[in-house]
């Protein structure tokens, strides 16, 4: 994994930013930025080279499978790996956000381990088909 | 109706006005009427109606078409007459339901939506905020750490060379050293562990979140139910009830330890 890749965590509650930006430092991840729901973190998108999304669903303004329609839907961002974290564990909510291009889909609560290898299988695909 | 009257009534003389069920038909009717009129029956209206009946037969046996389309009119009449007697009950009945139901609401109910559902708001709001405080207290502290942690490592190695280099060092201080190394290695699991514990908050947080979003709704729709059935709000602030900590700055409490000291200090205590 490129430990310096620049990632992008969107969530509406701190606490959960700030979690995972310490479990993704703990992987190896230095630069790491916030948005606190998709409305920032696309108008960030926007403006700032990122290399990976890890976003949560339930959020205001702009929820994650909105913000991630909307990266697939921008000619610049489609390609971004997007990791949606959130606490929807319904079969459908899974269903829908692989049909909006999600990479892959952590359940919360969930641990460095989960978080590590679903980062890691997401490079390991994307290094593989490019 | 009218129209629905003369159709009827031509049909049944097309259809051989004199015949005997016509006949059989009024005879029935003069029955009933006799029999009604000689029990000297309370019920005029009756009478009067079978009277009509018994008119509207006969000049249907007799083909006088007028006389009968004027029963039939009036018939209609009364039909409407009769309608309209029963959309005024019903009304009514409505009107004294609507008021035994405005009657039958308790104030606290009344006092619902202005106070007590905004309140409860506000509770579940102020249980995020603190939570998420205190989450942020501890991942603070959890981060703070962390950082000594990798600190104490390059610690721990210096003074291990230092020792080695001076000769001073033997079996029991390489014991302390390793199980300072063990210590050491197991605290940044720990942490991490205290630290992800700490999505309690992010999870408790997004279930207060939906049951905020319900009470709001809740609390609109029965503004609307009273507003609907006209029912006065009331706010309410009922003595006797515990309102636990303080979510919003009120006159009347102390917010924090040195304004209870104060108040203390004033008692004497």
């Amino acid at each position: 994994m490129d430990r310096k890749m620049k990632i992008l965590i969107v969530d509406d509650f701190s606490t959960m930013r700030r979690i995972i930006k310490n479990l993704l430092k703990q992987i190896g991840f230095e630069n790491i930025e916030e948005a606190e729901d998709g409305q920032h973190a696309f108008s960030k998108l926007k403006n700032e080279k990122y290399h990976f999304i890890v976003s949560d669903w339930n959020m205001p303004n702009m929820t994650g499978i909105e913000l991630l329609q909307q990266v697939r839907k921008d000619p610049e961002l489609k390609g971004l790996p997007f990791l949606m974290v959130t606490a929807e564990s319904e079969k459908d909510k899974v269903v829908e956000a692989i049909k909006a291009g999600v990479n892959n889909y952590i359940v919360k609560p969930f641990t460095t381990e989960i978080l590590k290898e679903k980062m890691e299988k997401i490079l390991e695909k994307m290094a593989g088909n490019s | 109706m009218m129209m629905q009257g003369k159709t009827d009534s031509r049909a049944l003389i097309s259809g051989g006005a004199k015949d005997e069920k016509l006949f059989e038909m009024e005879k029935a009717v003069a029955l009933i009427f006799n029999k009604a009129f000689e029990e000297g029956s309370k019920a005029k209206g009756f009478i009067e109606v079978l009277g009509d009946v018994q008119a509207l037969l006969e000049s249907l046996i007799l083909g006088d078409i007028k006389t009968a389309e004027k029963y039939l009119v009036k018939f209609s009449a009364l039909r409407g007459q009769a309608l309209f007697v029963e959309v005024g009950k019903i009304t009514r009945k409505l009107h004294n339901s609507i008021r035994e139901f405005q009657e039958s609401i308790s104030p606290r109910l009344k006092n619902l939506p202005v106070n007590e559902l905004p309140e409860a708001n506000d509770k579940l709001q102020w249980v995020i905020n603190r939570t998420e405080e205190a989450a942020s207290r501890t991942i603070s502290l959890v981060e703070k750490h962390l950082g000594n942690q990798e600190n104490s490592t390059q610690r721990i190695h210096q003074l291990e060379g230092v020792l080695k280099k001076s000769g001073l060092i033997d079996d029991s201080s390489f014991k302390v050293l390793d199980s300072l190394k063990a210590m050491n290695l197991e605290l940044p699991k720990d942490l991490m562990e205290i630290l992800i514990a700490q999505d309690f908050q992010d999870l408790t947080g997004q279930i207060i979140k939906k049951v905020i979003h319900l009470i709001a709704d809740i609390e609109s729709q029965l503004v609307q139910i009273l507003k609907i059935f006209g029912v006065k709000l009331e706010s309410d602030s009922s003595p006797g009830i515990l309102h636990g900590p303080q979510i919003k700055k009120n006159e009347q409490a102390a917010s924090d330890q040195l304004e209870v000291d104060a108040i203390l200090n004033q008692f004497g205590f």
